[in-house]
């Protein structure tokens, strides 16, 4: 399965499904704290509006889902695992 | 009729392939499947019929609703607003702050049961009717229709070479679409911030920053998920057409070929050369397939690649028409139905999933409706003072200090009075109330941060904590509302 089309087709169901994901994450999370207070918080001077505070933070929740799906796609899909079981089930003629 | 020569060259190679194989063997032509290759792309023919009516309606009315909804305006200002800058959500009269949230929630959970009640009675019916992915793909291929032609028509534009022709359809093709998506963007943003400001800086290109990000973000967004990946979000990237079945039962409604009628299948001389009780109803014109969207044949069986727009059923019905049987060759239809298990419509309905997801459905509907309904003009909360937990003043009382957090939801500049009680001889006062009164004063949609003050006499035994409720009441408006809020108040231990 390293077929060109599949690498897009798994390229885009990481992206859309972090994409909603991110989505959720973003009103669960900016509907409990408000940017422009988490800003002030920050460890070094960070001076942003909301809709900058929401844009960043979507983005950043997306950018991190796609790390951690692409990941575990990956992982799942390659390695020796994966060739061991593959090479048994060509052995018992799926 | 460019397309019937088109449909007879495919149908004259299923024949040879058929010719081979056993009489009851059903050639099946496997489409998409390699996925080494690059996909085709799938040109659907345009179908007519009462469905077609149906969803062409869904699919222009919710358009109509997506684009026109943001213009409508209410109280001198926008209807619906969803202003993320000033975290408050405006719709229609109500308003909504991030206090707020569980309804949000709610209306979240009563979509995805709304989903689970439709998809468990009529199938696939917001896949083919109302989800976004096949609106927006239908009014890209309309526009795609009105530029390149029929379905024969753009499989040949397609195939020819680039001439003149081709760059000015594909180029026309291209505007509309890019500006259509555009519009979808700039419609998106003008949820957020005012359309009407927006669309008049964005046509004097002054939209910068963020906004312009989501505007072409969304833009793009629309052009790729509608103009090229179509069908295929559907068949790879929606989780919703996966689990679907999850909710289906034998009773709901498919798109359902009736293959004991239609079996077996054929066209033609063949079809000339057998005798009438030896063939089945489907001429093979292969039309149910070439209007199919997701490109699928629905003669073999439920796939879930179908997403249940019934074009198969008003193109096989117009066939059947035309071949003087019966229509109804494919058609909605449910597993039992099909296994001859005819029940009355009221017994179809109430089976114990469709009664559980009603039920559920309606529990939560009648939770939002009654917590809307009772939903207070303000909120409090009360956080003790953390540095002492208590003190004593000049006159010898007890003195416990609270942090308070006022919102004012309402659309008018609030007063608030605060009384205690639970506690003998209690007195409270706000820190710092206006000027000649004993209260404290909150714009409208804002938030005051107050310290508020609570003494009794030092005779009264408090033995180290007790249980107290503020009562906090409005002052201005129709009806003032109250609200209570419970905290403890702290004493010697003696």
């Amino acid at each position: 399965m390293t077929g060109r089309r599949t690498q897009l087709i798994d390229i885009g169901i990481v992206l859309w499904i972090s994409f909603i994901s991110a989505g959720v994450a973003t009103m669960l999370f900016f509907a409990t704290f408000d940017p422009v207070e988490i800003a002030q918080l920050a460890t070094f001077p960070l001076t942003i509006d909301r809709t900058a505070g929401y844009s960043l933070g979507f983005l950043l929740f997306w950018l991190l889902l796609v790390v951690n799906s692409g990941a575990i796609l990956w992982l799942a899909r390659n390695g020796l695992h994966r060739r061991s079981v593959e090479a048994r089930g060509n052995n018992t003629a799926e | 009729m460019g397309y019937t020569v088109v449909a007879l060259k495919l149908a004259e190679t299923t024949l040879q392939n058929s010719a081979m194989s056993p009489v009851e063997e059903i050639p099946v032509q496997v489409q998409g499947t390699n996925l080494y290759e690059a996909s085709e792309k799938i040109y659907p023919r345009e179908a007519k019929g009462i469905f077609q009516t149906w969803r062409n309606g869904c699919v222009l009315f919710l358009l109509g609703l997506y684009y026109l909804l943001p213009w409508v305006q209410w109280d001198a200002r926008q209807a619906v607003l969803l202003d993320l800058p000033a975290r408050k959500f405006h719709i229609f009269h109500l308003t909504f702050w991030p206090q707020d949230f569980i309804f949000l929630a709610l209306l979240l959970v009563l979509a995805g049961l709304a989903l689970f009640f439709f998809t468990a009675i009529a199938g696939r019916v917001w896949c083919g009717y109302a989800c976004p992915q096949t609106v927006w793909t239908e009014a890209f291929i309309w526009m795609e229709r009105w530029v390149e032609g029929t379905r024969a028509q753009q499989m040949k534009l397609s195939a020819s070479p680039w001439n003149a022709n081709k760059i000015r359809k594909r180029v026309s093709k291209q505007a509309l679409w890019i500006g259509f998506s555009l519009v979808t963007g700039l419609t998106f943003v003008g949820y957020f911030t005012p359309i009407q400001q927006l669309v008049v800086d964005f046509l004097n290109l002054e939209v910068a920053g963020w906004s312009l990000f989501w505007v072409l973000f969304y833009g793009f967004a629309t052009y790729g998920n509608a103009g090229f990946m179509r069908e295929q979000v559907c068949k790879y990237m929606c989780p919703y057409a996966r689990f679907q079945s999850a909710m289906f039962d034998s009773d709901t409604l498919i798109v359902a070929y009736d293959s004991k009628r239609g079996e077996p299948r054929s066209r033609g001389k063949k079809r000339k050369d057998t005798a009438e009780e030896n063939r089945g109803d489907c001429i093979d014109c292969g039309i149910c397939v070439q209007v199919c969207p997701t490109g699928i044949d629905i003669r073999d069986g439920l796939q879930y690649e179908c997403i249940a727009c019934a074009a198969c059923i008003d193109a096989c019905d117009e066939v059947m028409d035309r071949v003087e049987l019966p229509r109804g060759l494919i058609k909605y239809s449910s597993e039992n139905h099909d296994l001859g298990k005819h029940k009355s419509l009221w017994r179809t309905l109430l089976r114990t999933r469709v009664i559980a997801y009603a039920t559920l459905l309606a529990v939560c509907l009648g939770g939002f409706v009654l917590g809307l309904a009772a939903r207070k003009s303000f909120q409090v909360d009360i956080i003790r003072d953390r540095n002492a937990l208590f003190s004593y003043t000049s006159d010898q009382r007890i003195e416990n200090t609270y942090h308070v957090k006022v919102m004012n939801k309402s659309q008018i500049d609030q007063q608030y009075r605060v009384g205690v009680q639970g506690l003998d001889q209690a007195q409270v006062s706000w820190l710092k109330p206006e000027l000649g009164g004993a209260s404290r004063l909150v714009s409208a949609g804002q938030m005051g941060d107050f310290s508020l003050i609570v003494t009794t006499p030092t005779t009264n035994a408090i033995q180290g904590m007790q249980k107290i409720m503020f009562v906090f009441t409005e002052i201005s408006g129709d009806k003032q509302e109250s609200i209570q809020e419970e905290s403890r108040f702290f004493g010697p231990r003696n």
